[in-house]
């Protein structure tokens, strides 16, 4: 299991910050027109949406959890680009499936609602499942945690100093 | 005991593997060729199960077929002891027999006509599984299987395990019915385990299975089939026991209740129903004393039925307690459990659940004492939401820090920051003891979690004041920033083992934290 573990590390570093230098080059955007503070809270949920893209892409799309949040990640980006306003929501789309797993997910009252709620592609599965996909996704995030602690400290360490 | 004698001898005999095909021929009597490795897998044994059961499994699993009145004996002995857990320990070693294991099979085709399938099947373990190619490495690969890592393949495996084994199992010829029986089984067993491999394993074994059968046979199959169904936490090992119970081809036995694997929901039904003529020769107390239901092999319940029947010798046991039962198929449900057919797919099924809970409880720290699906969930979710929680609060925090990334190359990077990881940050002055806890994947390197949030806090500080001192229009989500940083900090640090220093903000609880998070 290490092995594996470790291996899922290397990817995901590698991946995170190929998109953490993607994110922080250019800043094509980012400086001129909004203000710091936007700035930062923009860059931030990039950093946290290629995160969870590169750990998804990482621990590879045989895992169910893994191409939900990918899917979702696209439908996000296709939705964020067409739409000046992010929250913005096509109507078709609002209609069909997120309000319906959303209710799905919270009717199922308690605990295993919960749970669908915070492991992608939760709703879909059943009992069983979740609680495999929910350890695997529990894994990958230890493994996530670690990996953006270590890159956070590097990169304050090195720009402190 | 004669199991234990049994048991010594198998052990021996897998070492001869090719005993097993030379043994294997009695057309018409399937039981006594059941043993499987068996015992080699006893042997190796990667999740050993009861002494009872191993007793009694590693009768059947022998390899090397025992004459058929001491197979008598054992089979109905173990009956009762469902083999499951010695197949699933043995499973890659026992089984695997570089000769053609193609124990004659019977595939039960009496539980077939039943026609009850089990609901939910998993990858099922063909009966052939046995004949698993002695593999070194298979044995580690099975333990690993009944770990997390078995999810993983268990998913990739299970369609295309099936399938394989679905079509090896045709070619066998006259074993269709067995293939259905198996793929169900299978399925159970496999759940937890990387069936695939052994799925085709014993699929390409299957070729030389010969389709003997006897409706006796395929009954004491789907027997030890069910009963194997719990072995499949055992990963590899489950597997083992199926395939031992595929190859028992000695017709006498009732062992076919030590078949059972997954298949013991299924079976149990049919089972049941179907009269069995042969019951009343061989000593099988297993399976006429044996509670009607077979299902699965829970230890305790076998072994207070194998308990029973061991210690008079199986075929008093059978016959003096169950004579009016001599007509049904062997036990497949627990003892006082409901035979439905709904209600074992629903034990499975909730086996199935708790297995998961438990590996979730070694993942999730702090959990070992805390028992109860309820308070279990509830762990597991505050520590992904904690985990989710961090995964923004980093990421907050590397926006802030700009790295000059120009320069570095990723790979160096990289490197440098997996081999920093191993050295604790300088900057932690503070009491490693945070939230040492969550970090369930590699202890040696949670120094850096726990280091991670004292210094987190120290650059939280500093990050508030140059923030501060760069926001000279100030949004009011800017300002929010340090404050939820710090909120969101603490909340961890609280919950997750708060002995680092704290600071003097105070706690928001939430609030801020959940301002931040836009999304996991």
């Amino acid at each position: 299991m290490s092995a594996t573990t470790e291996q899922l590390e290397r990817n995901f570093t590698h991946r995170f910050l190929t998109s953490l230098r993607r994110i922080n080059s250019p800043d094509s955007k980012t400086t001129t027109t909004h203000a710091a503070g936007l700035v930062i809270r923009r860059r931030s949920l990039r950093i946290k949406r290629a995160a969870y893209s590169s750990m998804a892409r990482a621990a590879g799309s045989h895992r169910a959890w893994t191409r939900a949040l990918l899917s979702r990640a696209r439908s996000q980006r296709r939705r964020q680009q067409h739409d000046v306003h992010p929250n913005y929501i096509p109507p078709a789309q609002r209609r069909k499936s997120s309000v319906k797993r959303a209710a799905a997910a919270g009717r199922e009252m308690g605990r295993a609602g919960k749970l669908r709620g915070l492991v992608p592609g939760g709703s879909r599965m059943e009992m069983g499942q979740l609680l495999e996909e929910t350890a695997h996704y529990v894994q990958c995030l230890a493994v996530q945690v670690r990996v953006m602690q270590a890159v956070a400290d590097h990169f304050s360490s090195s720009s402190s100093m | 005991m004669e199991i234990d004698i049994s048991e010594k001898d198998k052990l021996e005999q897998e070492k001869g593997n090719d005993d097993n095909s030379m043994t294997y021929q009695s057309p018409g009597s399937l039981t006594s060729d059941w043993h499987f490795t068996g015992a080699n897998v006893t042997t190796s044994a990667l999740s050993l199960v009861p002494s009872d059961d191993a007793s009694c499994s590693s009768a059947t699993m022998e390899e090397s077929f025992a004459p058929p009145g001491l197979w008598d004996h054992q089979t109905s002995s173990q009956n009762t002891g469902f083999c499951d857990i010695s197949v699933g320990t043995g499973t890659p070693v026992g089984i695997v027999t570089g000769g053609p294991v193609s124990l004659s099979w019977n595939p039960p085709s009496s539980v077939l006509r039943s026609g009850i399938f089990l609901p939910n099947a998993h990858g099922i373990l063909p009966p052939s599984l046995c004949q698993f190619p002695a593999d070194p490495a298979f044995i580690e690969r099975a333990a690993r299987f009944s770990c997390f890592n078995s999810g993983n393949i268990c998913d990739m495996a299970h369609p295309f395990g099936m399938s394989e084994v679905m079509g090896l199992y045709s070619r066998g010829g006259g074993m269709m019915q067995g293939l259905q029986e198996l793929s169900l089984a299978q399925k159970n067993m496999m759940h937890g385990v990387g069936c695939s491999r052994e799925a085709r394993d014993a699929s390409l074994h299957m070729d030389h299975a010969k389709p003997e059968e006897s409706p006796l046979e395929s009954d004491r199959k789907s027997e030890s089939l069910v009963r194997s169904q719990d072995e499949v936490k055992l990963g590899l090992d489950r597997s083992g026991v199926d395939s031992d119970e595929a190859e028992f081809s000695g017709g006498d036995q009732d062992d076919a209740t030590m078949l059972a694997a997954n298949g013991g929901k299924l079976y149990a039904k049919g089972l049941n129903s179907k009269k069995r003529k042969r019951n009343g020769q061989v000593g099988m107390p297993g399976v006429t004393t044996d509670d009607p239901e077979v299902q699965r092999k829970g230890g305790k319940n076998l072994t207070s039925t194998t308990n029973k029947t061991s210690g008079k010798n199986a075929k008093q046991g059978s016959q003096a307690s169950d004579p009016a039962k001599e007509e049904y198929i062997h036990v497949r449900a627990r003892r006082g459990q409901a035979t439905n057919s709904h209600s074992l797919a629903e034990r499975v099924r909730r086996e199935k659940i708790s297995e998961r809970m438990k590996f979730l409880q070694d993942l999730v720290p702090g959990c070992n004492k805390v028992t109860g699906k309820a308070v279990m969930l509830d762990e597991i979710i505050n520590y992904v939401q904690s985990l989710q929680r961090q995964v923004e609060f980093l990421s907050m925090k590397l926006a802030t820090v700009n790295p000059r990334m120009d320069f570095n190359l990723e790979g160096l990077l990289a490197k440098d920051i997996l081999t920093s990881r191993a050295v604790p940050s300088a900057s932690l002055p503070f009491s490693p003891d945070l939230p040492m806890s969550y970090a369930p994947l590699h202890p040696s390197q949670s120094g850096l979690v726990p280091a991670g949030f004292p210094a987190m806090e120290n650059h939280s500080d500093t990050l508030r004041r140059t923030i501060g001192s760069q926001l000279t229009s100030t949004s009011g989500e800017f300002k929010q920033l340090p404050d939820s940083w710090n909120n969101e900090l603490h909340n961890v640090i609280q919950m997750y083992g708060s002995s680092g220093p704290q600071d003097s903000q105070e706690l928001t609880g939430p609030v801020a934290a959940s301002n931040m998070k836009d999304e996991p």
